[in-house]
């Protein structure tokens, strides 16, 4: 009815069009991945008659009489109160017994295939619901460390310069790696590029491969961190100063404060107000604090 | 059929449908109908009243009834001449009363009969072998001296067999002969008489009697025997009986005897009433168990048994497995293992000796359940493979022992799917106590658990489910309201069912017709209860006289109402199918059993026809007797029995359509590749592989859904989907049905026939309309005719 040519832009049609989001789901997965979750798939799709069987009935006993049963409406005009048992004083069970049916002729505490089944999805939920929690912890994290690792970068530029204006010497392990003088005796220290872009989608599904490789065991998560080594970052050790490593062996945190502490008490500079202050009691006065919360 | 099977055996009881009034009167005398009247007319009865006063004369003079001592019975009982008889003892009653006084029971006679002349309600517990089936209801009637006024004592069974062989027993116990003072009721056979003072009968037949007198007033004590045994009937007997002891029958003595399974439940339930323990004769059990659990029970079964027999002392062998198909599979495999074992075993070395194995579960001929009782062959060893039947009904001596794989077939019922099947299932622990126990029988025995001790900690349940948990209630609550129990919610069950399954069990009754939108016992209800099938079936034979086909319903109802009647042996499955495809008829199987039973008949109900066509003469001869008992009732209720012709089309969609009538909740419909759905439950179902229907039938309806791990409708029968719409059409309102290809179909129907209703009314308006302008047209002609004669008159 509809040809190429005479398209209708009014059309609903795209509502009713398979909808993107598993596509975009997939893009994330590794080829294996996909290909696992394919034959997942198709199994489910000849899932075997036992499996139906046991669905349909498992809905069917899922399924409680209502107030449209007729049973129901009788047993209420006898008195009945909805969710109480029988009996004298009201103490009979509310719901019937279960059906449970004993397939095959393992023995009594033998655990079926099914019982691992249902024990493994188990396993596989509680591991993948911390996975995504500590895949969760491990984002914010990370956007806290992007951020620090901003902050020292501009602060080290900062830094630079001003030092540079006023020509002073003594700290130039706070400036910019590029800028930093070389040692006479240069120490090799292996150091790791924030910039270097290790790939974000890699580092998503990480936590899941684990769990779906690992059929027997899936031991703690390890988060795949970003390869120091990685061809793609700088190329080769630099040699440093000894106060340089000192000051690289600190943590994110106590370089920023280290950074700022030297900018504000040298130079009044604060780097979150943006501004190179005239006088201490000026700086009092305006900066709100020395860290990015106050500001 | 399976699934009504034990119902209707225990309901079958008796023949009591022979004339209208109360037929267990029938052989009382005038002096004891006088002696009953106040009872019945709920006056308060002085309890000493209602014992008969103390003989000045006779026999029993000396005696004062209800305060009697064992020592002045002992004497009696040691006396020249039976004192309820006159006649001289003969030797072999002395012979078996020197055996009475020496079991445990006997030591507790004064103990017993302090209790129950204080107490109204006494539970005593006691061990099989104790000796209380036989003895306590004769102490009892020793002390009660219950046919001096008329009365006598009742003693209920669960089952038919254990009433009939224990009645023999006490008839010889006491010299007396079977029928006269001692007698047993049960279905099919009264064997009780005027001189009856003594009657051992099944729970169902007293309630039965119950129906027809509610205050039981011919008894002056009931015992319920094996209570443990929790059978919906047991269950109900004891809510009623309670009830009745405490409000219209002070003086009805009742005594609750039980295993030592549950003591102190039923203790509590009949208001701390007190207990008596009788021991029983037993010896301990060493219990073994696997170290870790069994792949396969079966395999661990044959294994255990066959170690066992190689290495233990002799004794036999009693193994716990689950059905015909398992044991018979069983049998055969130890006979093979056991042969392999001699014929390997080195010359010098002691050969093991030979292995007679034999099989028992209740569908086999009585005389192969005989089988069981053989001696063990000599040097070597007896095995019997069995149900749980042996677990608590049947004795076998010489059992050393026990091997328990911890499964058992057992009945559920779930009212969100209205499913009862046969389930293999864990046994509860006091069931594997149970098991193990029967090893103890003779001597120190072993008993061996194909588990862990922690899954029998973990996986078994303390107790088993009693069966009112566990079945469809349809046939108990018509019977709990024909009794005039009008408030089901507050019934005093010992263990109440759950809501749902009372609600299925008021819907059927409500969509058949038999209870009103009240609750109130309609004239059909009143009719069904008369029968003693399921309320489907008695629907269908009420309904059967508007077909045209009383006969056939008879026939076909009574055929569902026993075992199954094709024999399907092991080694001949092939020329067992190729017989029944001889019956098979295409619309489905009722039709087909309806075939086989003309035939049966046709052939003078030879024996051997039968076993030439794979047919059991046994159930089809109950079959035939279910037949006669329920044309009796429906000629005494005053249906007419009658035929239709069977050479018309029309002649089995009559029959069809009349079981349809009853049957309408159990309806498939077709889906693709050989499915089908329940139409209400959505449950998918395949038909069961035994069928005979030959058609592609989308509509069926079912007597039976069995669930495995597959889904199964069994005994099947072609319907139309209108059908439906004629006998039930508030339950097949297409809006209350769930979505589905059924829902379509029915609605599709439900609007051709509206649309076809409504060009009829507006035929017959027209019709209708096209007469009135008629005669409005004469009227009007008329009217002008005379107009013109009175203008002519005018004018003249």
């Amino acid at each position: 009815m509809a040809s190429d040519s005479d398209d209708d832009y009014m059309s609903a049609a795209f509502l009713t069009e398979p909808v993107a989001p598993p596509a975009a789901k997939t893009s994330q997965l590794t080829y294996s991945e996909r290909r696992k979750l394919k034959a997942r798939e198709a199994a489910a799709k000849q899932a075997p008659l036992r499996e139906q069987l046991k669905e349909s009935r498992e809905h069917g006993l899922k399924r409680k009489l209502d107030e449209s049963n007729k049973g129901m409406q009788l047993l209420k005009k006898m008195g009945f109160k909805d969710g109480k048992g029988l009996g004298k004083d009201a103490a009979g069970m509310a719901e019937p017994l279960a059906v449970s049916v004993h397939a095959g002729r393992t023995g009594i505490g033998v655990k079926t295939a099914e019982d691992l089944a249902v024990e493994q999805e188990a396993k596989r939920v509680k591991l993948l619901q911390e996975a995504q929690g500590s895949f969760r912890d491990w984002r914010s994290t990370r956007f806290q460390e992007k951020m620090l690792e901003s902050d020292i970068k501009k602060c080290r530029k900062i830094c630079y310069e001003l030092d540079s204006k006023q020509e002073l010497q003594t700290h130039t392990h706070l400036w910019p790696l590029s800028v930093q003088p070389l040692p006479e005796a240069p120490v090799s220290l292996p150091l790791p590029d924030p910039d270097a872009d290790t790939g974000e989608a890699e580092l998503a599904v990480a936590p899941f491969e684990t769990i779906v490789d690992d059929d027997e065991e899936p031991g703690p998560i390890e988060l795949v961190r970003p390869d120091p080594n990685d061809p793609t970052a700088d190329d080769g050790p630099i040699p440093r100063t000894a106060e340089a490593i000192t000051f690289e062996g600190l943590s994110l945190d106590m370089q920023l404060t280290t950074l700022i502490e030297y900018l504000r008490t040298t130079h009044r500079y604060c780097i979150y107000c943006g501004c190179q202050y005239d006088t201490q009691d000026e700086m009092d006065e305006s900066c709100p604090g020395s860290t990015r919360d106050d500001h | 059929m399976g699934k009504k099977d034990k119902r209707s055996r225990d309901e079958f009881e008796g023949d009591v449908y022979t004339s209208n009034p109360n037929p267990y009167l029938a052989h009382a005398s005038s002096s004891s109908s006088l002696a009953s009247a106040p009872s019945s007319s709920k006056m308060r009865i002085n309890m000493d009243a209602s014992l008969p006063p103390a003989p000045t004369s006779g026999p029993f003079a000396g005696l004062i009834p209800g305060q009697t001592t064992a020592k002045q019975a002992m004497a009696l009982e040691d006396g020249h001449a039976n004192p309820f008889t006159g006649r001289a003892f003969t030797k072999r009653y002395r012979d078996i009363l020197a055996k009475r006084r020496e079991l445990p029971v006997t030591a507790q006679r004064d103990e017993f009969l302090a209790m129950i002349q204080r107490s109204q309600m006494v539970v005593l517990e006691g061990e099989t072998g104790s000796g209380k089936t036989t003895q306590i209801p004769q102490y009892l009637l020793w002390d009660l001296l219950p046919h001096l006024n008329g009365k006598m004592i009742a003693c209920t069974q669960p089952r038919r067999v254990a009433a009939m062989s224990v009645a023999k027993r006490v008839a010889e116990e006491m010299d007396v002969e079977i029928g006269a003072e001692v007698g047993y009721s049960i279905r099919f056979e009264d064997c009780t008489s005027n001189k009856t003072v003594l009657k051992y009968m099944t729970d169902g037949m007293l309630l039965r009697e119950a129906m027809m007198d509610h205050d039981l007033s011919r008894y002056a004590a009931i015992i319920i025997d094996e209570a443990h045994d929790r059978t919906v009937q047991t269950d109900i007997l004891m809510g009623l009986l309670k009830d009745l002891c405490a409000k219209r029958r002070p003086d009805l003595k009742l005594i609750v005897m039980s295993a030592t399974l549950d003591a102190e439940k039923f203790q509590k339930y009949f208001n701390d009433a007190p207990l008596l323990s009788v021991p029983g004769r037993t010896f301990p059990v060493e219990v073994f168990y696997t170290p870790k659990p069994e792949p396969d029970y079966l395999e661990a079964a044959i294994k255990t048994t066959m170690l066992i027999h190689a290495t233990q002392p002799p004794g036999d062998i009693l193994v716990f497995l689950t059905g015909e198909d398992e044991i018979e599979d069983a049998c055969r495999r130890l006979r093979g293992e056991a042969d392999r074992l001699r014929s390997r075993a080195a010359h010098d070395a002691p050969k093991p000796g030979p292995l007679l194995a034999v099989p028992l579960y209740s569908s086999l001929p009585p005389h192969q359940q005989q089988r069981i009782f053989d001696a063990a062959p000599e040097g070597g060893r007896k095995v019997v493979v069995s149900t749980n039947i042996a677990e608590t009904s049947l004795t076998i001596d010489g059992i050393v022992y026990v091997v328990d794989p911890g499964f058992s077939k057992q009945k559920v019922y779930n009212p969100r799917i209205r499913v009862e099947s046969l389930l293999v299932s864990p046994i509860s622990q006091a069931a594997a106590r149970q098991r193990a126990g029967r090893a103890g029988r003779t001597r120190p025995g072993k008993c061996f658990r194909l588990y862990t001790e922690e899954s029998f900690d973990k996986d078994l349940l303390p107790q088993t489910y009693p069966e009112m948990l566990r079945t469809n209630l349809g046939n108990i609550v018509l019977q709990l309201l024909n009794l005039g129990v009008q408030d089901l919610v507050h019934f005093d069950f010992m263990d109440p069912p759950a809501p749902e399954t009372l609600m299925r069990a008021l819907e059927l009754l409500n969509f058949l017709g038999a209870i009103t939108d009240d609750g109130e016992l309609t004239r059909t209800g009143q009719l069904m209860a008369e029968f003693p099938v399921d309320p489907e079936f008695s629907k269908m034979l009420i309904e059967a006289p508007h077909y045209k086909c009383s006969m056939e319903m008879l026939t076909i109802v009574a055929m569902l109402n026993v075992p199954n009647v094709f024999l399907r042996p092991n080694d001949r499955k092939k020329e067992a199918d190729a017989a029944k495809a001889e019956f098979a008829h295409k619309d489905g199987d009722h039709l087909a059993l309806l075939n086989v039973y003309h035939a049966y008949l046709h052939n003078q109900r030879d024996a051997k026809w039968c076993s030439a066509n794979y047919l059991n003469p046994r159930t089809l001869k109950s079959a035939e007797n279910v037949r006669t008992q329920l044309s009796r009732v429906m000629t005494r209720v005053g249906l007419p029995l009658v035929s239709g012709d069977a050479s018309k089309k029309a002649y089995y969609d009559q029959i069809r359509k009349c079981m349809t009538s009853g049957f309408f909740m159990q309806v498939a419909r077709a889906e693709r590749g050989g499915k089908y759905t329940t139409v209400m439950d959505n449950q998918t179902v395949f038909l069961h592989p035994s069928t005979c229907l030959l058609t592609n039938a989308e509509w069926v309806m079912y007597n039976e859904f069995v669930m495995t791990s597959n889904h199964y409708i069994r005994t099947v029968t072609a319907i139309e989907p209108g059908w439906l719409l004629d006998v039930a059409p508030s339950y097949y309102d297409p809006k209350a049905v769930p979505e589905g290809p059924a829902r379509d179909d029915l609605a599709r129907i439900a609007k051709t026939r509206a649309v076809a209703k409504a060009i009829e009314d507006r035929k017959n308006k027209k019709a209708r309309t096209d007469e009135e302008d008629q005669m409005m047209l004469e009227q009007g002609r008329a009217a002008q005719k005379q107009g013109r004669g009175k203008q002519e008159r005018r004018r003249k």
